[in-house]
């Protein structure tokens, strides 16, 4: 918490440096000197938008690359900010009367489920106004920070007024003014982090309620559902392949880096990863932990997360905070720019976001092992691939020039195929059981795959055992389960590893990847699981259906 | 982050109390859920039937007064709160003081009653599921009111909204386990496409 104060320095020292270089001509992130932050005093410590190390923990050009798409550089030359977006809030409320919010809320499109009107302000939740700033605090207004959309509207559903909404809401929050709302952003789950269980969902409704957004969402062009990867990443035994939200092919998995472009801490890996955006982190320097959070819009006075959060050193105006981190926090980036894409662009379909998002990610963190490359289709691009980072971080000028123009993709073809045949898994040994399914080009299509599913059904004494591959015809595989600890906290809010069994099974589970984008599906499809701990838990693999979801050439 | 780790150290209570179980310490959970029927039960989530367990150390309170504990100690004086939701508190029944029948009376009483189980997808734990005492039905075909208000009469149910899919409502059956219950009755006489029970269930803040 101290090294706040070292940040702070570190801020100073650069800022004075920036006015020199504003003086002399230059263009920088200092509050007084450059002209693109002169009216947001806060836009200087906005590392996630402009990152010029100004911060422990922050390295130059770790950032989304967004300026160029204000100032008009990107795209068709003109200026591109969000306007005529709406971006759907689903989250703990949102405060309306924000003083760098309240320009861009849209009048009487918000909803409040506790009282059922129009305004989901809360007096004692902040994590929603949090979020709404990342996507569209106003810019140019004299106060605060900067949102990477300043102009999109925003429209706030408190759904997380209470810890426990119903699944009617649920619904409600995926499809509420559907026709308008362009972006639905999603910084919560339905899935606890870090516990490395697969916890089913209770009922379709959730699932419905996306359905119906993707299918009659904005004039049919689907609503885009931005969705945080999830937090469960620090103890190594989470994963978002065991969320159902996240593997959902209508959402986009955010993940989350720090100021130096790498995994944040708590950021899950999974094959069903997107992309990432800056999440911030806490960072160990000089002996102690700081915190390098998003800067962003607060509860107006001594309410919310600033100081109640406990940064000890946070923002003396408590309408703002620097301490918010998270997938809660990348997530909302991603929804920014993707309001930039549909303001560029509003003619893109849901599955023309997510392709022009994943052909634009910038490869982060270039040394980490697990970055490979797609073996595309003739024609397809070939993409960076990794685990814990999907196709990369998110690049707002790259994605906004690739949207101007676009051409949109044909419609979606389906193939899925199951095998039934019951395997035992031999127990905690390293080769584990392999089956196949076998794809014909001509007698099931071979088609350019958009996204792939795989219904896993096994029983298993302790699911956290296996470790589950697919390899898809080209040799790019996918991890769609490691093998780890279920855990469980104990009274004292202490993470232990569970004993004999795991909460669910993979039985039956469905798991998804992006990683075979662009890649042809005929061929063979190999399923490897591996049983890799526990001697004396036992289990069967009894069948799987694998799902292709694509289009023809 | 305060609420996110507020919510994590209340669910691991309820957690913890699992994992007791399975480390092999005693807890009387048969006498707890007598006329109860079983603990687990079967319901249709709208695409296909899966099962939830009771969890038999939980008890769901509705629409209280939160300075208000007579009622909850009336049936279990040593019941610890293990969460506090705006509609609803979730209590951890004393094993010791409580009695068997004031606890099963709670959950099958149909005068309004204030209590409803805890339901989780694993007999072994997870994410706490509370039943609303809500349907949700949608039908084969779009009704129209008059048809629509003598198919709920018939079924014992109140109409109570409708949703933005088509043909798609939400009735009010009860309290207890009467939702599912019904729920189940409904989907099963393959009247309709799905029969749904409204649930509260856990969230997350990320």
């Amino acid at each position: 918490m101290k090294l706040i104060s070292e940040q702070k320095k570190r801020s100073s020292q650069f800022l004075s440096g920036a006015f020199l270089l504003a003086a002399l001509g230059g263009c920088g992130g200092s509050e007084e000197g450059a002209s693109v932050s002169v009216d947001d005093p806060l836009y200087g410590d906005q590392w996630h938008l402009k990152n010029t190390a100004q911060f422990v923990g922050a390295r130059s050009g770790e950032d989304i690359n967004v300026e160029p798409v204000w100032e008009g550089v990107a795209g068709n030359g003109a200026s591109v900010k969000g306007s005529g977006v709406l971006v759907a809030v689903v989250d703990d409320g949102l405060q309306l009367a924000h003083e760098d919010l309240a320009a861009n809320i849209a009048a009487n499109k918000s909803w409040d489920y506790a009282d059922r009107d129009t305004d989901p302000t809360s007096t004692l939740l902040n994590h929603g106004t949090n979020v709404a700033g990342l996507i569209a605090a106003r810019d140019l207004n004299g106060v605060g920070v900067r949102g990477v959309a300043p102009h999109a509207s925003l429209a706030g559903y408190n759904l997380l007024w209470t810890e426990t909404p119903s699944t009617t809401n649920i619904f409600d929050a995926m499809t509420r003014n559907h026709v308008e709302v362009g972006v639905s952003n999603n910084s919560w789950g339905l899935a606890i982090d870090e516990l490395g269980e697969a916890e089913p969902p209770s009922d379709s409704l959730w699932q419905l309620g996306i359905e119906e957004g993707i299918s009659n969402g904005r004039d049919g062009k689907g609503i885009i559902y931005v969705w945080s990867a999830g937090n469960g990443g620090s103890d190594g035994q989470d994963n978002s392949n065991y969320d159902y939200q996240t593997n959902n092919r209508h959402v986009i998995s955010v993940c989350a880096v720090d100021g130096w472009g790498k995994q944040a801490d708590y950021s899950e890996p999974g094959a069903n990863i997107w992309l990432c955006a800056p999440g911030g982190d806490d960072v160990f320097v000089n002996g102690g932990w700081t915190r390098l959070g998003l800067p962003t819009t607060d509860l107006e006075g001594s309410a919310g997360g600033n100081p109640a959060a406990g940064l000890a050193d946070d923002y003396t105006d408590q309408n703002y905070t620097r301490g918010f981190v998270g997938t809660s926090a990348s997530a909302p980036i991603v929804s920014g720019v993707v309001a930039l894409m549909l303001e560029a662009n509003p003619s893109l379909g849901w599955r023309d976001v997510r392709l022009i998002l994943a052909e634009t990610a910038r490869k982060n963190d270039v040394f980490d092992v697990d970055w490979s490359v797609t073996s595309p289709m003739f024609g397809q691009p070939e993409y960076n691939i990794n685990h814990k980072y999907g196709f990369g971080v998110v690049d707002a000028a790259a994605a906004v020039s690739k949207a101007v123009g676009w051409i949109n993709v044909a419609d979606q073809v389906i193939i899925e195929k199951t095998l039934s045949t019951a395997i035992d898994i031999p127990d905690n040994n390293s080769i584990g059981i392999q089956q196949s399914i076998s794809l014909d080009a001509v007698a099931d299509g071979d088609l350019i795959i958009e996204y792939v599913e795989l219904d896993f059904s096994a029983v298993h004494q302790y699911s956290g055992d296996l470790e589950i591959i697919l390899t898809a015809p080209s040799g790019t595989k996918s991890i769609l389960a490691e093998t780890h600890d279920c855990l469980y906290l104990d009274s004292f809010g202490i993470l232990q590893v569970r004993r004999g069994t795991c909460f669910y099974d993979y039985n039956p589970w469905t798991f998804a990847s992006g990683r075979h984008l662009g890649e042809g599906s005929a061929g063979t499809w190999k399923l490897n699981v591996v049983d890799k701990a526990n001697t004396g838990a036992y289990g069967q693999l009894q069948s799987w259906t694998l799902r292709i979801y694509g289009r023809t050439q | 982050m305060i609420l996110r780790v507020l919510n994590a150290l209340l669910l691991g209570i309820g957690l913890s109390i699992s994992g007791l179980s399975q480390a092999g310490v005693e807890i009387q959970t048969v006498a707890m859920t007598e006329n109860v029927s079983q603990q687990s039960k079967r319901y249709f989530d709208g695409r296909r039937w899966r099962t939830v367990w009771i969890n038999p150390q939980e008890l769901a309170e509705f629409a209280v007064d939160d300075s208000d504990n007579s009622l909850m100690r009336s049936v279990s004086p040593g019941a610890k709160l293990v969460q506090q939701g705006r509609k609803f508190r979730i209590w951890e029944i004393d094993q010791a003081t409580s009695t068997a029948s004031a606890v099963t009376r709670s959950l099958n009483s149909a005068d309004g009653s204030q209590f409803a189980p805890v339901f989780q997808l694993s007999a072994s734990g997870g994410s706490r599921l509370v039943l609303s005492g809500k349907v949700i039905v949608r039908f084969k075909q779009d009704m129209q009111p008059p048809q629509l208000l003598d198919w709920a009469q018939q079924q014992g149910l109140q109409l109570m909204q409708k949703m933005s899919i088509p043909s798609t409502y939400v009735f009010y059956a009860g309290q207890g386990t009467l939702a599912l219950e019904k729920a189940g009755q409904i989907q099963e006489s393959g009247e309709v496409k799905f029969a749904v029970p409204e649930w509260w269930r856990q969230a997350y803040k990320r």
